[in-house]
Formats: structure tokens, C-alpha cells, sequence
């Protein structure tokens, strides 16, 4: 399957950023992204889906990290006030 | 024809038969072949047994009666008075066939039958003969002599069905060489009587023994020696080759059919004989129609390449050299038939593909069959019906056959399959899909694929003689790595053994309560 890399931009709303975060159980996981709450800031971008393989989180590379690890990067995006995370998305062919 | 011309050279081998010097075709082709088969190696002839030496076997493909779907005449290409073209070849067979193996396979049924019975016999003479001789001196039997009276005839009873089961039955093919393990228990039993013999004869006969009990203990003991000997034949001839040792490998060497089978210890030629009953079963009938072999494919070969040097003195280079050069050449000449083979194949199947999607073959012979089934049906008893359209399965079959006799025709023709079957063999097998209630479908299954050979009229494909080319004498036991072959006329089996491997079982052992699982936390967090 063929993979496709976007960009996605998001600001933070008053009940976060809107979507779950998934993995970072062992050493060598990748993170995915687990469920877009609805009316959230994810689901009102748009461009975001759920497992979406997350890359990068403001250009810092989350691959292997931990849950925790992760759970840092984005409180401190949310204390910035917006996030640019990278997904890689599996296009199948039809 | 580029074949005949090809091939008629070898005929000339049988100079003794009027015939092939006459008829230079495919049947004496193959059966000057079949003569050549005793050349280096070993090889023997195995022969079933009960049947006249008539080959019947026919490889040809065209059949002289084969428009039957057609015309309702039969054609024949001969006078009532003169022998036809068959009639002439199967009475050259006879006369050249005629093997005298005969008397010696009846000489050791009778040597065994005649020992069987004295066996038999000698404990019963052994109890009679003191009172016939000598009844004045002998003591009287007592109650424990009277006791082993009924011994003796329970146990020789028992002998008696033992050996009915174990002996009396037909022998299936008769081997090349002796049977060995037959053979050596019927010296033992042999010398087990000789010696009973004489010591009866010298210690009760001459000294006249009075003890009438010692007598018919003597006689239990014998009995008892005959049971075991009769033990030791079961263990020797049925029991040891059951458990499996040895992995065959069968393959048909014109067309690859293969299969494996598992055997235990056996003779060369006890092996051939079990290889030949499951060949009959398990492998398609042999088909040389089939093969789809360009005929100028067979008939062209590779001839050898005389390589002339000039001037060169080193005379190993020059042999290697010269092998290189003539690989080289066949290589380049074998490529070039190569191609045109490939050519010819494919234009074949192309023809074979056209011709089978304008019939539209099978799906138009299930039809056939069907619609001609629908035609009777099986009369109750309760129904009253005219005598005159009451019909027994025979003309019934008669009666539906006509409607479905082309597109069987067609079909069997595209499939090269006419030669199995002859008009009057699909009646018969219509008459008993008849008789027993049977489905188009059923019906049709013997003719939609290839069956077993044994599946087909038994006298014209059953051939009864094979012949076992081994460089191992053929009475030695099975071994890792022997190779041998079944040959008949037109093709043979090539049979490879391999030994069963060892295997190391070892144990592990697992505790039930050893079974746990942990779910598999995946932590989700919302941002």
C-alpha cells in the first residue's frame, strides 16, 4: 500500500486540540492517532483522520517514543496554543 | 509416414514371424521391443495366472467400429472367410508367447498340497497304528489319555481353518523365482514330519511301546510343533510386511504419473506384484493419445557429430576440445527443434481449443444425457401398465441410447477416449445406471474423466504380463536406494525405494493451569 505524508495545522480550542493518541508501548511503536472527538478542533480542520500515523509533532519526530513522551510534546503544543503535526495516511489503490 | 519408416527397422529382430514381416505396424514394433527387454540386467517375467497368454492390449487409436454413433452397420475391412488383420497377430502372439513356466508353478502347488496333507495326516496315524498293530500289549487308555484325544482333534481342527485361511487361496501372479520364504517353511515343515517320523518309527514302532498315553502325547506334541510352524507362516508371510519401512515411488514413464506408497520388508518381487495390484487402481488408465507429441517432434533425432581436427598434437586437449565443440552443436541444433516443437504444441492446443469451445463439449453431453434419462422412468408396482411397454433395463437402455449416441460420440472422440469404450460397453453401463436409480450425472462420471485402468472391460486392458528389470536379484529384501521397473509394452513404472526415516519423538509436558493471559494495553489519551 502506498503511503501518503500531510501537514496538518491545529489550534487548540478550549477542550484541546480533539483527537485520541494511541501507541507508544514499546520501544519501537509507532504513535497513531485513535479517535477524532466530535466538534473538536481535528474534526472541525478536517484534514485529520483517525489512525493516521503520527510522524511529527511541531517538526520533532515521535516515532519509538513513549506514551508519556508524546503526552509532553502535545501539553506543551496545548500551552502554545497550536500544533503542526505530520501523518502518514495508507492510500490503498483501488 | 515419417514414424513407420522410422521405426520398421527394428521388426527385422523377429525373423521367425510371418507376420511382422508382413503388417510393419505399431503392435509388432512393440512386441520385438518386449523380446529385447532380457539384455543386461536381470529381467524376469511376471505373469498372472489363470487366464490364456491373450494380449489384447490395444495402443492404437483409430478403431475400425468407431463411426457407431453414426451408421448402425458395422464396417468390416474383411471377407467372412478370411482372418482379419487382429486374428492374425494374436495367433503369431500364441505361438511365440508360449512360456513353460506353467508346470513349474503347478509342481510347487502340488509339492505344497501333498505335504500339507501328510502333515496332516501323520498324527492321526500316529494314534492309529498301535491298536491296529499291537492291541494285545497295548495298556488301556486311561481318563488323561482319553482328554488328549479331544485335544488332538480341537487342535487339528483349528490346523485345518488355519491353514484353509492362510493357504487355500489364489495366487495372484506367479513370481519369477522361487518364493523364498515359502519355500523355507515348507522344508521346515517338511523336516519337522521326516523327524517325527523316524523317531516314531525306531522308538515306538520297532520297540512296540506299550504306553498307549506316552503314544498320543507324542502325537499332542506334534500337533502342537504343526500350530507353531503355522504361527511362524503367519508372522513370516503376512505379518512382517505390514508394518512400513520403505517409501515407493511409482512413476509412468511416458506421461509422469506418480504416486507414493508406504511398504514394510519385502522381496524385489513380492513388492512388484503389490506395486501392480494398486497401480490398477490408484493410476489413470494410460492414455497414449494423449501424450500430444508432435510426431515430427518423435521421429526427428540428434545424430551424433564427428569432430575432425587438423593439425593439433596435444591429444587431451584436443579430446576436450572436441566434446565441447559436439555439446556445443547438439545444444544449438536441440534449441532450434525445440522452437519448432513449441510451435507445433502451440498451434496444436489451438486447435484443440477451437474444436472444443464450437462443440461446447461437456455441458452438451451433461445436457444430452439428461434429456435421454428423462425419457423412462422405473414402473411401480401398483401401476397397471400394457405388457408391451413394460421393458427390461437392457431395452430400455436401447431405447434412450439413441438420443444421446452422438453427442457421446463427439464427446469421446475430442477427448481420445473412444478406444475405452465401445458402443456396447457405454450400454451396459447404461443398463445398470438404470437398473440402480442412478443420476445422468452418475452415469457420466466414468467417462468425464479418466478412470483407473481396472475400471475398463477387463479383457482388453488388463495385461498380464509385466516384466521386472532389476540389477538386484529379485528375491533379495527391500533396500534403501533400490530402483527397479515394471515394464510393459508401451511403457513402463519406474519404482525407487527410500527408507523410512527415524524419528525421534521426544515429550514436552505442559501444565493446563501453565495458560495465562494479560490483555494488551494500548493507553489512549485524549490532547
Amino acid at each position: 500500500p502506498n503511503t501518503r505524508d500531510l501537514d496538518v495545522f491545529l489550534r487548540k480550542q478550549e477542550s484541546g486540540f480533539g483527537f485520541r493518541v494511541l501507541g507508544g508501548d514499546g520501544p519501537d511503536q509507532s504513535i497513531y492517532i485513535g479517535a477524532i472527538i466530535p466538534l473538536g478542533a481535528a474534526e472541525k480542520d478536517g484534514r485529520l483522520r483517525a489512525a493516521d500515523e503520527l510522524m511529527c509533532i511541531d517538526g520533532i519526530p515521535v516515532r519509538g517514543k513513549s506514551h508519556k513522551q508524546v503526552l509532553d510534546l502535545m501539553t506543551t503544543a496545548a500551552r502554545n496554543g497550536h500544533v503542526l503535526l505530520t501523518v502518514r495516511r495508507k492510500i490503498f489503490c483501488e | 509416414m515419417d514414424t513407420e519408416s522410422q521405426y520398421s527397422g527394428y521388426s527385422y529382430k523377429s525373423g521367425h514371424s510371418r507376420s511382422s514381416r508382413k503388417h510393419r505396424d505399431r503392435r509388432d514394433r512393440h512386441r520385438s521391443k518386449s523380446r529385447d527387454g532380457s539384455r543386461g540386467d536381470k529381467s524376469v517375467t511376471i505373469q498372472a495366472p489363470g487366464e490364456p497368454l491373450l494380449d489384447n492390449e490395444s495402443t492404437r487409436g483409430d478403431e475400425r467400429d468407431d463411426n457407431w454413433g453414426e451408421t448402425t452397420t458395422v464396417v468390416t475391412g474383411t471377407s467372412e472367410h478370411s482372418i482379419s488383420h487382429d486374428d492374425l497377430t494374436r495367433i503369431a502372439k500364441d505361438m511365440e508367447d508360449s512360456v513353460p513356466l506353467d508346470c513349474s508353478r503347478h509342481l510347487g502347488v502340488a509339492a505344497g498340497a501333498t505335504l500339507a496333507l501328510l502333515s496332516f495326516l501323520t498324527p492321526l496315524a500316529f494314534l492309529l497304528l498301535p491298536p491296529l498293530l499291537w492291541r494285545e500289549e497295548l495298556e488301556p487308555c486311561g481318563t488323561a489319555c482319553e482328554g488328549l484325544f479331544i485335544s488332538v482333534a480341537f487342535k487339528l481342527l483349528i490346523l485345518l481353518l488355519g491353514s484353509w485361511a492362510l493357504f487355500f487361496r489364489r495366487p495372484k501372479a506367479s513370481l519369477p523365482r522361487v518364493f523364498v520364504l515359502r519355500a523355507l517353511l515348507m522344508v521346515l515343515v517338511f523336516l519337522l514330519v521326516v523327524s517325527y517320523w523316524l523317531f516314531y518309527g525306531v522308538r515306538i514302532l520297532d520297540a512296540r511301546e506299550r504306553s498307549y498315553q506316552g503314544v498320543v502325547q507324542f502325537a499332542v506334541s506334534l500337533v502342537d510343533a504343526l500350530l507353531f510352524v503355522h504361527y511362524l507362516a503367519v508372522v513370516l508371510l503376512e505379518l512382517r510386511q505390514l508394518q512400513p519401512q520403505f517409501t515407493l515411488k511409482v512413476v509412468r514413464s511416458t506421461d509422469g504419473a506418480s504416486r507414493f506408497y508406504n511398504v514394510g520388508h519385502l522381496s524385489i518381487q513380492r513388492v512388484a506384484v503389490w506395486i501392480l495390484e494398486k497401480y490398477y487402481h490408484d493410476f489413470p488408465v494410460y492414455n497414449p493419445a494423449l501424450l500430444n507429441l508432435p510426431k515430427s517432434v518423435l521421429a526427428k533425432k540428434v545424430s551424433g557429430f564427428k569432430v575432425y581436427s587438423l593439425g593439433e598434437e596435444n591429444s587431451t586437449n584436443n579430446s576436450t576440445g572436441q566434446s565441447r565443440a559436439v555439446i556445443a552443436a547438439a545444444a544449438r541444433r536441440r534449441d532450434n527443434s525445440h522452437n519448432e516443437y513449441y510451435y507445433e504444441e502451440a498451434e496444436h492446443e489451438r486447435r484443440v481449443r477451437k474444436r472444443r469451445a464450437r462443440l461446447l463439449l461437456s455441458p452438451r453431453l451433461v445436457v444430452a444425457v439428461e434429456e435421454a434419462f428423462t425419457h423412462i422412468k422405473r414402473l411401480q408396482e401398483e401401476e397397471q401398465k400394457n405388457p408391451r411397454e413394460v421393458m427390461d433395463p437392457r431395452e430400455a437402455a436401447q431405447a434412450i441410447f439413441a438420443s444421446m449416441a452422438r453427442a457421446m460420440q463427439k464427446y469421446l472422440r475430442t477427448t481420445k477416449q473412444q478406444p475405452y469404450h465401445t458402443m456396447e460397453s457405454i450400454l451396459q453401463h447404461l443398463e445398470f445406471c438404470i437398473t440402480h436409480d442412478m443420476t445422468p450425472k452418475a452415469f457420466l462420471e466414468r467417462y468425464l474423466a479418466a478412470g483407473p485402468t481396472i475400471q475398463y472391460h477387463k479383457e482388453r486392458w488388463l495385461a498380464k504380463q509385466w516384466t521386472l528389470v532389476s540389477e538386484e536379484p529379485v528375491t533379495n529384501g527391500l533396500k534403501d536406494g533400490i530402483v527397479f521397473l515394471l515394464k510393459r509394452q508401451d511403457f513402463s513404472l519406474v519404482v525407487s525405494t527410500k527408507k523410512v526415516p527415524f524419528f525421534k519423538l521426544s515429550e514436552e509436558f505442559v501444565d493446563p493451569k501453565s495458560h495465562k493471559f494479560v490483555m494488551r494495553l494500548q493507553s489512549e489519551t485524549s490532547v
